[in-house]
């Protein structure tokens, strides 16, 4: 782990710095997939996006103007490229059967959860990925969402209740 | 299962991560011992903190995929440099207002002059309609022509609008709704207003204040004039949260004071802060908030409303459109979806009504049944919007006409234009605000884009119709396309981005011949002029050929196939390629034409 603090690992990237960028693709990859994941509710898609996302937000760092917002940011490019992909969903959906989704091979099984997260409110879905994919710190939650820690922390607790209905419904809980 | 049954539930899902229940209140551990419902129902959110877990661990290998995926693909690129990326973004975000033109138009209207009397600002009627109310006092009357106002005094504008000439010279235009209180104190030499609602046009000279000293103030802020001429506008309800677009929360709507700076610069102060907003720009005061200034505020300042400038026959429908839009903005604060949807369903509405009257016209069948029907939709559009349906009639027979003496087939083609885009544009924010948070950052980026097209009715010829579209207008209506097509290219299977640059390919050809008549009437002057002339034509040229080459790129990139299915690490380094080497490259080829074309054009205009 780099133990450089963000804004020196920023700055070092604008200047050209590949190692910096490594540390922060490091730092941020596991973030950008919870958001794609949330967004875009499908694993591969996400992987997909995700790489996109990070990788258009790699080329345009040096229009980052406020080193200290590089986390929002990040979640901001990490939307749009989904809200993109989800447009280009729609749209196909239109004229094109449902696609069979290609083989997801060395994930855990865990379709009724995935199945059950997708049905989640967009904000709890968010919440709550960011949440277990980011070591479970409230407060990093709450940084990438421009949120207060307490109002993560009721978005979780709500998340996991409305979970909870989901999976019960589904079967899936017992 | 009981109220407290419920409150240890909200409980558990909150310290579900803690493990056992003791650990955090002994409370919920004795209820859990008691309670065999609660207690299963905590061993539910505990396999499933344990699921979510393992769910998260087994993305792992992803997560690390993704890492050295992208670094790959970064190793193939080349680094954006600084430059590259703001001016990209500055160009994209930060187009000008046509301020000073709606400002020329509000000046024409009418003039008070305000009369000195020892230090006190005062203030005197020359011609509009003013109704007054005086310090302390709750009765309005009307002032005219000659009467004096005094300071405290609040100055109300009802219909039309009104210029006023404070004592020390200044003049403030104000616009139908404005409301002012004129603060200026005897004991205090420096003059101000007070503005509540609507907006007004300060003009201040240097003669007038040497000390640069007179401020309009407002709930949110004050801006004072560096010797200047500038307008303040009050809006409620802009769509202000920037956190919309990072985490599809709610916006929140605020009351802003906006100030455009026409001429000369103005000093912003709210929060404590101040910024300076200079000539061609704009800048925000939200209370408790730094002052806003650059891009955002550009983009802020543009999404006011288009109705207070522009006068016509559009006018009424434009109101109509404004009150759906506010409604719609409030709507969104409201959290109300459905609310929200049926006023951008009302805007959709309206400007498919009106384009199809428009395109019936472009066609030749202005009496066609197509175009009954849509006059009868707009009736009802309009009608539901809480107008009269004779005005309503009338309003449309106003537009009917307006249009039918348009000589110059530029200015119909334009009208048409504009109105299919707004639309589409209306089209889109309709089905967004059907949908949930993430339809809403939709609607963001579809409001740049309307808004866009918005203030492009401030530059129709409202009061000349037959007026021919001049060389800078249609270059000017190229720009606009050029910055919609740079947005919304993006999408490859958007057609707006295609339709903006078939859109530039006709100002183009409806602009060269105009160009090389100018040139024609102008080159019988020296080599100079000749040599010049001829670089301009060439430069026509290659523009026309640019956007046919743009235009073809659009068409492969709509007709295209998805690229899903292929391996991603080549599609998206030939998507980032493409966008840099052959969209980026054509529009900046078109730009930088278009550049040296408006350089050389100022060049032989100078020379004239």
């Amino acid at each position: 782990m780099d133990a450089r603090s963000e804004g020196e690992l920023l700055a070092a990237c604008r200047a050209g710095d590949q190692t910096a960028c490594a540390a922060l693709i490091k730092r941020h990859a596991q973030q950008v997939l919870a958001i794609c994941v949330g967004m875009v509710t499908n694993a591969h898609d996400a992987e997909d996006v995700a790489q996109e996302a990070l990788a258009q937000a790699f080329t345009r760092i040096p229009a980052l103007r406020d080193p200290e917002q590089f986390g929002p940011w990040l979640a901001r490019i990490a939307r749009n490229a989904c809200i993109d992909l989800l447009r280009r969903r729609t749209r196909e959906r239109r004229v094109l059967a449902e696609q069979v989704r290609p083989d997801r091979s060395g994930l855990a099984d865990t379709t009724g959860l995935e199945r059950a997260i997708a049905q989640l409110p967009e904000k709890y879905r968010l919440a709550l990925l960011l949440y277990y994919f980011d070591g479970q710190s409230t407060e990093n939650v709450a940084k990438m969402l421009n949120l207060s820690p307490a109002g993560v922390s009721t978005r979780l607790s709500r998340a996991r209740r409305e979970l909870r209905k989901l999976l019960t419904e589904h079967g899936v809980a017992e | 299962m009981n109220d407290s049954c419920e409150s240890v539930r909200e409980q558990m899902a909150h310290w579900v991560t803690a493990g056992s229940p003791a650990q955090q209140a002994p409370d919920l551990e004795r209820h859990t011992r008691q309670c065999r419902e609660c207690r299963e129902y905590l061993q539910g959110l505990q396999e499933d903190h344990r699921r979510l877990e393992g769910y998260a661990a087994s993305l792992s290998p992803v997560v690390e995929r993704l890492e050295s995926n992208v670094m790959a693909a970064l190793d193939d690129l080349p680094p954006a440099t600084s430059q590259d990326v703001r001016t990209r973004w500055a160009r994209i975000r930060g187009r000008r207002l046509p301020w000073a033109a709606a400002a020329a138009v509000l000046l024409g209207l009418g003039v008070l002059v305000f009369h000195s009397r020892s230090d006190h600002a005062v203030a005197k009627v020359v011609s509009g309609e003013v109704m007054v109310r005086a310090e302390r006092s709750s009765e309005w009357h009307q002032r005219s022509k000659g009467r004096r106002i005094d300071p405290g005094d609040e100055l109300r504008v009802g219909s039309g609008s009104a210029v006023v000439e404070i004592s020390d010279g200044t003049v403030l235009t104000m616009c139908a709704g404005t409301r002012l209180i004129l603060t200026g104190k005897k004991s205090d030499s420096r003059t101000s207003v007070y503005l509540n609602s609507g907006v007004v046009t300060a003009e201040v000279t240097h003669d007038s204040r040497p000390d640069g000293a007179f401020a309009i103030e407002s709930s949110e802020g004050q801006a004072r004039s560096l010797g200047t001429k500038f307008t303040v506008r009050m809006a409620n309800n802009v769509f202000i949260d920037r956190r919309l677009a990072v985490t599809g929360m709610l916006p929140i709507a605020k009351r802003i004071m906006a100030v455009t700076v026409i001429t000369g610069a103005v000093q912003l102060q709210a929060d404590g802060q101040v910024a300076v907003v200079k000539a061609g720009s704009s800048g925000v005061a939200v209370r408790d908030e730094v002052p806003l200034v650059g891009p955002e505020a550009e983009v802020l300042v543009r999404t006011l409303l288009a109705s207070s400038t522009v006068d016509g026959p559009m006018k009424p429908f434009l109101e109509a459109h404004d009150r759906y839009l506010e409604g719609f903005f409030e709507a969104i604060q409201a959290n109300h979806l459905r609310r929200a949807s049926i006023h951008a369903n009302r805007i959709s509405e309206l400007w498919q009504a009106i384009g199809r009257m428009a395109r019936a016209r472009l066609t030749g069948s202005p009496q066609a049944q197509a175009q009954q029907r849509a006059r009868k939709n707009l009736a009802r559009v309009l009608a539901d919007g809480g107008m009269q349906e004779p005005a309503t009639s009338r309003q449309i027979d106003a537009i009917v006409a307006w249009e039918e003496q348009f000589k110059d087939p530029g200015w119909l083609g334009e009208f048409v234009h504009v109105l299919k885009q707004m639309e589409e544009y209306a089209e889109e924010i309709r089905d967004g605000a059907r949908g949930d948070e993430l339809g809403l950052s939709y609607v963001e980026h579809c409001l740049v884009g309307f808004i866009a097209y918005c203030e492009w009715f401030t530059r129709f010829p409202w009061d000349d119709p037959g007026k021919e579209m001049t060389l800078e207008e249609a270059l000017a209506g190229v720009k606009r396309d050029l910055e919609i097509a740079r947005r919304e290219i993006r999408h490859p299977d958007n057609k707006k981005a295609e339709r903006c640059v078939e859109r530039c390919l006709e100002y183009a050809v409806q602009a060269a011949p105009l160009a090389k008549q100018r040139l024609a009437n102008q080159a019988k002057g020296t080599d100079t002029r000749i040599e010049t002339c001829q670089a301009m034509i060439e430069r026509i040229e290659a523009l026309l050929e640019a956007f046919q080459g743009a235009r073809a790129r659009s068409r492969q990139l709509r007709d295209g196939a998805s690229q899903r299915g292929e391996p991603f690490r080549s599609a998206l380094k030939e998507k980032l390629n493409a966008e840099r080497s052959v969209q980026d490259a054509m529009l900046e080829e078109i730009e930088a034409a278009l550049n040296l074309h408006a350089t050389l054009l100022r060049k032989v205009v100078s020379e004239e």
